[in-house]
């Protein structure tokens, strides 16, 4: 009876991982070791999609999130970014693990909200890559959206390379 | 041995009723799981959809297959019209359906209405949509005017309006 619920109480666990998010579906920690985040990420740029491996504890939580490069740094960015737990795992643990392209990379999310310059750089990006389309100026709407205001609240980081000797290299899955 | 496999059947079993559930029978999606049917009541369109701009996502069923689909999308109520916003990175599964058959029904409130979706292709209209569309979506201003790239990604948008009698795919 024992070995009957391991094997049942296995099969669910590997529903929800060890092995990244699947299509909408979150996932568990990324198997597999991780170089660190080059410092030109513009090989990233062609992707629509990527996948991020974030901390909270000893729990790992992999989900697929938007990104682009701008001046070769990668950013990713979410929307109603305080509902998100990527998002408030990220805040309270910089570490991430990025699945790009099929290959691992370690970095630090680092949020931008101070240089309007960065900004407004990533905003136009953002609407060249996701939306096709480019503009004269645009710049994200900061902090949370006040009453009767429908806007999303947009939060962006800029992925780093991990901070460490050796630039983190090779950091394990776990 | 028997005991485990028994143990495995009944879990994927539970799985796949599950799955069966939420994709057949709930009445809509379900967490990422997107629904069949919609149960809500069936209601004449209102004048001006201002009022569904308050909902984050719009829950519309598109019936172009054989199985019903229902799931949660980005919207804009603009100028009193609902516009569907269906960007290319989400995959083109809802636009390929509206490309078949482009009815659609809409629930808001628990009241389903019966919509049909009309590309928006005009450049002005697009351009005049985007402002109030990125602002709402992505938290993002824009200024000046407004250009395609013609590469990458895309946004498809759509006006939904009455359905005029025998409308349809």
């Amino acid at each position: 009876m024992t070995r009957a619920w391991f094997l049942a109480l296995a099969t669910l666990l590997c529903a929800c991982g060890p092995w990244g998010p699947k299509g909408i579906f979150a996932g568990g920690p990324y198997l597999g070791a991780a170089e660190p985040l080059p410092a030109d990420a513009s090989f990233a740029d062609p992707e629509p999609l990527i996948g991020i491996e974030t901390r909270s504890g000893w729990l790992r939580h992999s989900v697929t999130i938007l990104c682009l490069v701008s001046e070769g740094r990668l950013y990713v960015m979410a929307r109603h970014a305080p509902t998100k737990r990527w998002v408030r795992d990220v805040v309270a643990d910089p570490r991430v693990r990025l699945e790009i392209g099929g290959r691992l990379y370690a970095g630090r999310a680092v949020r931008v909200d101070g240089s309007a310059d960065e900004d407004a750089r990533i905003a136009r990006a953002f609407l060249r890559k996701y939306v096709g389309v480019d503009v004269d100026a645009a710049r994200f709407l900061a902090g949370a959206p006040e009453a009767g205001d429908d806007h999303a609240e947009i939060w962006s980081f800029r992925i780093d390379p991990p901070a460490g000797p050796h630039g983190g290299r090779s950091e394990g899955a776990s | 041995m028997r005991k485990a496999a028994l143990a495995l059947v009944a879990l994927l079993l539970l799985l796949g009723g599950g799955f069966a559930w939420a994709r057949l029978l709930a009445g809509g999606p379900v967490g990422p799981i997107p629904g069949g049917r919609l149960h809500g009541e069936p209601a004449a369109a209102p004048a001006d959809w201002s009022f569904a701009n308050r909902e984050p996502y719009l829950l519309v069923e598109s019936d172009a297959w054989t199985l019903p689909w229902s799931g949660r999308v980005w919207f804009l109520a603009h100028e009193g019209r609902l516009h569907l916003l269906l960007p290319s990175f989400f995959g083109d599964g809802l636009k390929r359906r509206l490309d078949d058959d482009p009815r659609l029904r809409v629930e808001i409130d628990g009241q389903v209405y019966e919509q049909v979706a009309v590309p928006v292709r005009d450049d002005a209209a697009l351009a005049d949509l985007l402002a109030p569309v990125v602002r709402r979506q992505f938290a993002i201003e824009i200024e000046g005017s407004v250009r395609r790239v013609g590469q990458g990604a895309d946004l498809w948008a759509y006006r939904l309006e009455d359905p005029s009698p025998g409308s349809g795919g």
